[in-house]
């Protein structure tokens, strides 16, 4: 039983899982495919010992590329939910994941249709940086419109009703401005559900950039949301600069969703399902949780990917199918629990 | 050392012009039916809301001239109910009340270890420092909010209604808690909603519609006429070894 263990042995071991199974899921992850690639190749492929254009210019890059997208979702997912005491906070449910892809999408037609690049499953990767700044503004934007529209944070029901309102809407206009470019519908509605398939090094590449930028600030802030925990007017007592704090919180949060976004689309239920399950395990010390769900989060939407890419081979699912596939049970799991409760 | 001073406070919410002062070393208790204003009072003395009017003076100084660190490490504050972080250990929350010493970056060291320790101990907690909030009962969870209130080792304490959830035994030991905490220098005002606990108190303020009713030695104040004129005509005070005691007739 591992509620038997010591608190701090069952953390240690539940970091050195993640681990355990974020190698796992490399491997996993870069050997099956339409065309399986035998794990020793994978082994000597990953070590450079090898040339294997498959591995290198296809797969290695999707399984990195999701696994930094997943981080993205994972983090921002579990400083959502601590920044708003509100356990079901999260960049897919707030609508702060349509916000980034509406700026995304926006951005693509402000600069005359859509990338030609689109066509050819490389999303806007002509313009990945100003990109993401587009869809932080619109991730940025998406939730304050959700936290007016819920009068605050408090309220679990109404936070949740406000962010599907705002992300449906968002998502609406998205899909219109999307379908402005009528020739590339399929591979509009590959993005907006969410998919790995468009990674490439050069997403690896932007995604690190900004993960670089928004981690290290929200990793090290994991006391202040523990002091967040404590209620508004204490961590206020305890003399923290809590506005700044509050919104440097939201916008490395935002930054992140909109990294992921701008290069695979709406990917749903990552951000909820993975600090969840951490919580349950590790306890609500978001000095640990905040880099746990970075790596569950890899783990789990690299899984995901594996799952998308394998259940209806040779043809592929968007992986955001896959997500919300399993986040929509899990969701209602949470709703369950909660109602028992109380 | 001029205590914690509140000065013609008008406003926010129900206040109508309230003096109180807070002493180094005293311990008040503040009673009153509800919506009194007594939690708006409290607030307005940690820092957390503006008066419209009057003010709030720590040690002869204006509190709004006092840095948010400073003020932390200066008062503590312990709201009523209010969020419990059920997935922290104990330890953690106690170690959270150090923030005003270390701000955002300071790294721990001897003097922040001994603090937590001592409001570990004299909060009776240590024994569950290592276990999550979550799995205490109501007395426990509210001892260790106090604790983190005190790890501080704050000069003037604020607490609203700090017995509320605790069974008697505990409630007693939070009154002794805070005459010892009064012994060692600390200005103690809490919220009380018993009337014979705030008996306890070296001094009893009365709130009522937003105003200082009365206010004094718990001998004083604690009469039957007064606190019929507060609670109803069913009020009776006995004295108990020179102590107030107030029950209900019939």
């Amino acid at each position: 039983m591992t509620r038997a263990l010591p608190l701090a042995l069952r953390r240690s071991l539940v970091f050195l899982w993640l681990l355990l199974l974020l190698l796992l899921a490399l491997v996993l992850g870069v050997a099956l495919g339409a065309v399986p690639v035998p794990p020793l190749e994978v082994a000597q492929a990953l070590l450079g010992l090898k040339e294997d254009p498959i591995v290198t210019e296809m797969r290695l890059p999707r399984v990195l590329g999701g696994m930094l997208v997943g981080a993205a979702l994972g983090v921002a997912g579990a400083a959502f939910q601590g920044l708003f005491r509100n356990p079901l906070a999260d960049p897919y449910l707030m609508g702060s994941a349509a916000g980034a892809a509406f700026g995304v999408t926006l951005l693509a037609v402000l600069l005359g249709g859509l990338s030609p690049a689109f066509a050819q499953h490389a999303v806007f990767q002509g313009l990945p940086l100003s990109a993401t700044f587009f869809g932080f503004l619109g991730a940025l934007l998406a939730t304050l419109l959700t936290l007016v529209l819920a009068g605050g944070v408090a309220r679990t029901g109404e936070l949740v009703l406000a962010g599907v309102v705002v992300g449906s809407v968002l998502t609406g206009l998205t899909t219109y401005l999307m379908l402005q470019d009528a020739d590339r519908v399929r591979a509009v509605f590959a993005y907006t559900l969410g998919n790995l398939a468009f990674l490439g090094w050069p997403s690896v590449r932007v995604l690190g950039f900004f993960l670089l930028l928004a981690l290290p600030p929200l990793l090290l802030l994991g006391r202040v949301l523990n002091a967040l925990q404590l209620g508004e007017e204490v961590a206020q007592s305890l003399g923290l600069p809590l506005t700044a704090l509050k919104f440097l919180l939201l916008a490395a949060a935002s930054l992140l969703t909109a990294a992921a976004v701008a290069q695979a689309g709406i990917i749903g239920f990552v951000g909820l399902i993975t600090p969840h399950t951490l919580r349950r395990l590790l306890g609500e010390d978001y000095r640990l949780l905040l880099p746990a769900s970075a790596l569950g989060g890899a783990v789990l939407l690299v899984l995901a990917d594996l799952l998308a890419r394998t259940l209806t081979r040779p043809a592929e699912l968007p992986v955001g199918v896959v997500t919300t596939l399993l986040g929509g049970p899990f969701f209602l799991y949470l709703m369950w629990r909660r109602r028992g409760r109380a | 050392m001029g205590g914690l001073e509140a000065r013609g406070v008008v406003g926010p919410h129900a206040l109508l012009g309230v003096d109180l002062r807070l002493a180094p070393g005293e311990w008040v208790a503040l009673l009153g039916p509800n919506g009194s204003g007594k939690s708006t009072l409290l607030r307005v003395l940690a820092g957390l809301l503006r008066p419209r009017a009057g003010g709030v003076y720590l040690e002869e100084k204006p509190l709004a001239a006092y840095g948010s660190y400073r003020r932390g490490q200066l008062l503590a504050y312990l709201p009523q109910g209010g969020p419990y972080p059920e997935g922290l250990l104990v330890e953690e929350v106690v170690r959270l009340g150090r923030l005003p010493h270390l701000g955002l970056w300071g790294r721990e060291g001897p003097e922040d270890k001994e603090a937590v320790a001592w409001a570990l101990e004299v909060t009776g907690t240590a024994p569950f420092r290592h276990r999550l909030l979550g799995t205490l009962s109501g007395g426990e969870r509210q001892r260790v909010l106090l604790a983190r209130a005190l790890a501080a080792r704050p000069r003037y304490l604020l607490l609203d209604e700090p017995t509320t959830y605790l069974d008697l035994e505990h409630q007693l030991e939070v009154v002794a808690l805070l005459q010892g905490l009064a012994r060692l220098g600390v200005g103690v005002l809490a919220v009380l909603h018993d009337p014979n606990q705030a008996a306890l108190a070296h001094r009893v303020a009365v709130l009522k519609g937003g105003r200082l009713l009365a206010e004094g030695s718990p001998e004083a104040v604690l009469t039957e006429p007064f606190l019929r004129g507060l609670y109803g005509p069913r009020v009776r005070v006995a004295l108990l070894e020179g102590r107030p005691h107030v029950y209900l007739d019939g």
